[in-house]
C-alpha cells in the first residue's frame, strides 16, 4: 500500500513539474488555441459550405435548401441568395471579393454582387452543378469561370457563358479549386481521382494530369499556402496532402467516425496550421508536420460540414449539418 | 385561344384531386381515379423519394432520404420497415426473392444493404467509392448490379463479391432490368443509357440528348426502353439485336412549366405515366397522345416517382413530402 502511495505522489510531482515547465514555455511560444467567439443558427437545414470574403468582413453560406446567405462576422444577415434548385453545394467569392458565384442543382451558376444583388444566371450544365468558381482576367484572357458537374465534366467559360474548354471524366466532378492566379485548377472525381488542369494563355485549351488519391469521393480540395501541395478531404475519414506530381506526402485521420468533410489553411505562410472537420463534430488543428495541436468538439452528434479560415488566419468559420455556424478565434504556435 | 384539348386540360388542372374521378372528357370516356392518399414518410424540404411496385403482388415499397424503406400492402398497411445498420440517406430500393420476402436498398454512404427476409439482419454489399445511386437484383443469376456517383456500374455476386466494374462518364444514376431481354439499362448524367448483359458486358449505348436522366424503365411486354430527362421529355426506343441496336420511336414533349420529368412508368397496354416537378401525374399513349392529368401534389411539391402494380391498372406515385397516391386507371383503357 505504501509503495502505491509513493507511486501516486511521484506521479503527482511529475505532473506538477510538467505543468510548471509548460507554463515557463508559454511566453516563448504561443499555445495553439481554438476559442468560440460567437455562434448562430444560419439555416434551418444542412449547411453545405462557408467561406470568408477575402477582406474577412463577410461570410457566405450555402445550404441544402438551395439558399445562400451573406453574413457579417457578428452574425448579422446581409442578403439572402435564392432562386436556384436545391441543394446549393458551393458559394465562392471572386478573388477581389466584389462578386460571388453560387452553384445550382439545376445546372446553373448565379453571379451575385457583394451586396447580394443578382447579376447573372448561366446555364452551365445539363446536370447538377457541383462546384463553380469565378476566375480573374489575365494579361491574355478575359475573366472566366470554371465549373464541375454530375455530368462528369470540367468546363471553362468566359463570363458571357461561351464555352472555352471542357473535359469529361468518370462519375461526378464534385470539387474544384483554382490557385489564386488561376493558372492551375484542381478538380476531383468521385472515384478519388484528382485532375490538375493547366489552362492555356487564352483559356481555350488546357492540359490535364490526373492522379489517384487514397480517398473515394473527395469532399473538398485546397492548395497549400505555398501552392506546392494539394489537400483533399475524403469519405475515408482522412485529409491527404499530396505534391502536385501526385506523390502522397501526408495522411491525417481527422475524424473518429464517417467522412472528412473539409479543411482550411490558417495563414499564408508555409507554417500555417491546418483546420479540419468531419462527421464526428470535432474541429481539429494540425501543424504542417502533421501533429495535432488542438481540438474542439463543437457538435458531437452532428457532422461538421465545412471550415474556412480568414485570410489573416486568426478567425475561422465552421458550419454543421444542422445549420449552425460558429466563429472562432484561432492561434497557433 | 385554347384548343379543345387545352380547354379540357385546363378544366382538369383547376379541379381538386377529389373530383378527379368525376372528370369526363368531351367524349364521355372514363378517367383515372385517385383511390387513396397517405403520408408514408414525414419528409421536409429537399428530399429523395422513390416508390417501387412489386412484380408479383399488390405490395409496394417507398424508399426515401429519411434513411428508411417501407413495404406497404396494396391497401396502404405498413408491412415492414427496413433501415441499414449505418444510417444513410437512401436513393432507391428493390424487392428481392420469391414472394418479395427480401429487400435491397442503395445508400448515400456507398453501400447497398440487403435483407434476405424481413426478419433477417442486413448484409452490406460494397463499397462503391461514392454514394450508391441504385441497386438492381438479377434474380436468375443470383447477382446484384449497383450504380454510383463514382461513375462505375458494378456487378456483384450474391455473397457480395465484386465480379466486374464498368467505368462510365458522368454519374450513373438509375438502373432497370428486363428479364425477357436479359438487359440492364443504366443512365448517365451526360444523357446516355448504357445497355449491359447481366454479366456486365456492354451491348450498346444510346445518346438520348436529354441531359441528366431521371428515370429509365423497360416496357413489360415489348422490347421498348423509356428514358425521362432533365429537359422534361420522355424518349421511347425500340431495342433489337440484344441491345446493340436502338431506334427512337417517339418523343413525348415536355409539358409547359412542368419542370424536370422525375419518373416514368409504362404498363402492358402501352399506357405511359409520367410525374414532374409540378406535382402533376400525366398519362399518355406510348405514341405520345395525352390521355389525362391529375394534380397529386400541392404547395409546389414535386412528384418524384411512379410505378404500375402488376394488375397494370393501378398506379402508385410518391411526392417530395413522402405522400403516396394510389390511382386506378379505367378498365376501358
Amino acid at each position: 500500500m505504501a509503495v502505491i502511495a509513493l507511486q501516486h505522489r511521484f506521479a503527482r510531482n511529475v505532473a506538477r513539474l510538467s505543468g510548471l515547465l509548460a507554463a515557463c514555455a508559454l511566453p516563448l511560444q504561443a499555445r495553439a488555441e481554438l476559442r468560440v467567439e460567437t455562434s448562430w443558427q444560419a439555416s434551418s437545414v444542412l449547411l453545405q459550405y462557408v467561406e470568408f470574403a477575402p477582406d474577412g468582413a463577410l461570410l457566405v453560406t450555402a445550404d441544402g435548401g438551395g439558399v445562400g446567405q451573406l453574413w457579417r462576422t457578428d452574425g448579422q444577415s446581409v442578403a439572402v441568395l435564392k432562386g436556384q434548385r436545391a441543394p446549393m453545394f458551393r458559394a465562392h467569392f471572386s478573388g477581389d471579393g466584389q462578386q460571388l458565384i453560387t452553384s445550382g442543382y439545376d445546372g446553373s451558376g448565379v453571379v451575385w454582387s457583394r451586396s447580394g444583388q443578382r447579376l447573372q444566371r448561366l446555364q452551365l450544365h445539363r446536370a447538377a452543378t457541383a462546384d463553380v468558381f469565378l476566375l480573374p482576367p489575365t494579361p491574355t484572357a478575359t475573366a472566366a469561370l470554371v465549373s464541375g458537374s454530375d455530368d462528369g465534366t470540367v468546363v471553362l467559360r468566359n463570363r458571357e457563358g461561351e464555352l472555352l474548354w471542357s473535359a469529361q471524366f468518370s462519375g461526378t466532378t464534385r470539387q474544384l479549386r483554382p490557385n489564386p492566379s488561376a493558372t492551375l485548377i484542381a478538380a476531383s472525381s468521385d472515384n478519388g481521382q484528382i485532375h490538375l488542369v493547366t489552362p492555356a494563355a487564352d483559356r481555350r485549351s488546357a492540359t490535364v494530369r490526373s492522379f489517384q488519391t487514397p480517398h473515394g469521393r473527395i469532399n473538398l480540395l485546397r492548395f497549400s499556402p505555398d501552392q506546392r501541395q494539394l489537400a483533399a478531404a475524403g469519405t475515408d475519414g482522412t485529409v491527404s496532402l499530396s505534391a502536385l506530381n501526385g506523390t502522397l506526402q501526408r495522411s491525417l485521420k481527422v475524424t473518429d467516425v464517417g467522412w472528412a468533410r473539409g479543411m482550411s489553411f490558417c495563414g499564408a505562410t508555409p507554417q500555417a496550421s491546418l483546420l479540419t472537420v468531419g462527421d464526428d463534430g470535432t474541429l481539429r488543428q494540425w501543424s504542417p508536420q502533421g501533429h495535432m495541436l488542438a481540438s474542439l468538439s463543437l457538435s458531437p452528434k452532428v457532422p461538421l460540414t465545412a471550415v474556412d479560415c480568414s485570410v489573416n488566419g486568426r478567425q475561422a468559420a465552421v458550419v454543421n449539418a444542422a445549420g449552425r455556424l460558429w466563429m472562432l478565434a484561432v492561434s497557433a504556435p | 385561344m385554347a384548343t379543345p384539348r387545352q380547354s379540357l386540360w385546363l378544366q382538369r388542372a383547376t379541379c381538386s384531386m377529389l373530383c378527379v374521378g368525376a372528370l369526363l372528357p368531351a367524349g364521355g370516356q372514363a378517367q383515372p381515379m385517385l383511390r387513396q392518399q397517405f403520408r408514408a414518410h414525414e419528409l421536409t424540404g429537399e428530399s429523395i423519394a422513390e416508390v417501387v411496385c412489386s412484380d408479383t403482388s399488390s405490395r409496394f415499397a417507398t424508399v426515401t432520404s429519411d434513411g428508411s424503406a417501407k413495404v406497404w400492402s396494396g391497401n396502404g398497411t405498413l408491412l415492414h420497415r427496413y433501415a441499414p445498420e449505418r444510417p444513410a440517406m437512401l436513393f432507391n430500393g428493390r424487392f428481392l426473392g420469391p414472394d418479395d420476402r427480401g429487400f435491397v436498398v442503395a445508400a448515400y454512404n456507398g453501400y447497398a444493404s440487403l435483407w434476405s427476409s424481413a426478419s433477417s439482419a442486413p448484409r452490406t454489399v460494397g463499397p462503391n467509392l461514392s454514394g450508391t445511386t441504385d441497386v438492381q437484383p438479377i434474380p436468375e443469376r443470383q447477382r446484384l448490379v449497383t450504380s454510383s456517383d463514382d461513375g462505375f456500374i458494378r456487378v456483384w455476386s450474391a455473397d457480395g463479391r465484386l465480379i466486374t466494374r464498368i467505368a462510365q462518364p458522368g454519374v450513373t444514376r438509375h438502373l432497370a432490368y428486363s428479364p425477357s431481354l436479359q438487359l440492364v439499362a443504366a443512365t448517365q448524367d451526360i444523357g446516355t443509357v448504357t445497355l449491359l448483359t447481366p454479366d456486365g458486358v456492354v451491348q450498346g449505348r444510346i445518346e438520348t440528348g436529354q441531359g441528366r436522366l431521371n428515370d429509365v424503365v423497360f416496357a413489360p411486354n415489348q422490347p421498348l426502353l423509356l428514358a425521362g430527362g432533365f429537359d422534361g421529355t420522355v424518349k421511347i426506343w425500340r431495342l433489337a439485336d440484344g441491345g446493340r441496336t436502338s431506334t427512337l420511336l417517339h418523343t413525348i414533349p415536355a409539358p409547359a412549366d412542368a419542370g424536370w420529368l422525375e419518373g416514368v412508368a409504362i404498363n402492358d397496354a402501352g399506357v405511359m405515366a409520367t410525374v414532374y416537378d409540378d406535382g402533376v401525374l400525366r398519362l399518355w399513349t406510348q405514341q405520345g397522345k395525352a390521355l389525362a392529368q391529375l394534380p397529386l401534389a400541392t404547395n409546389h411539391l414535386h412528384l418524384f416517382s411512379v410505378c404500375f402494380a402488376p394488375d397494370q391498372r393501378s398506379l402508385r406515385a410518391i411526392a417530395q413530402d413522402g405522400t403516396v397516391s394510389v390511382v386506378a386507371l379505367p378498365r376501358t383503357w
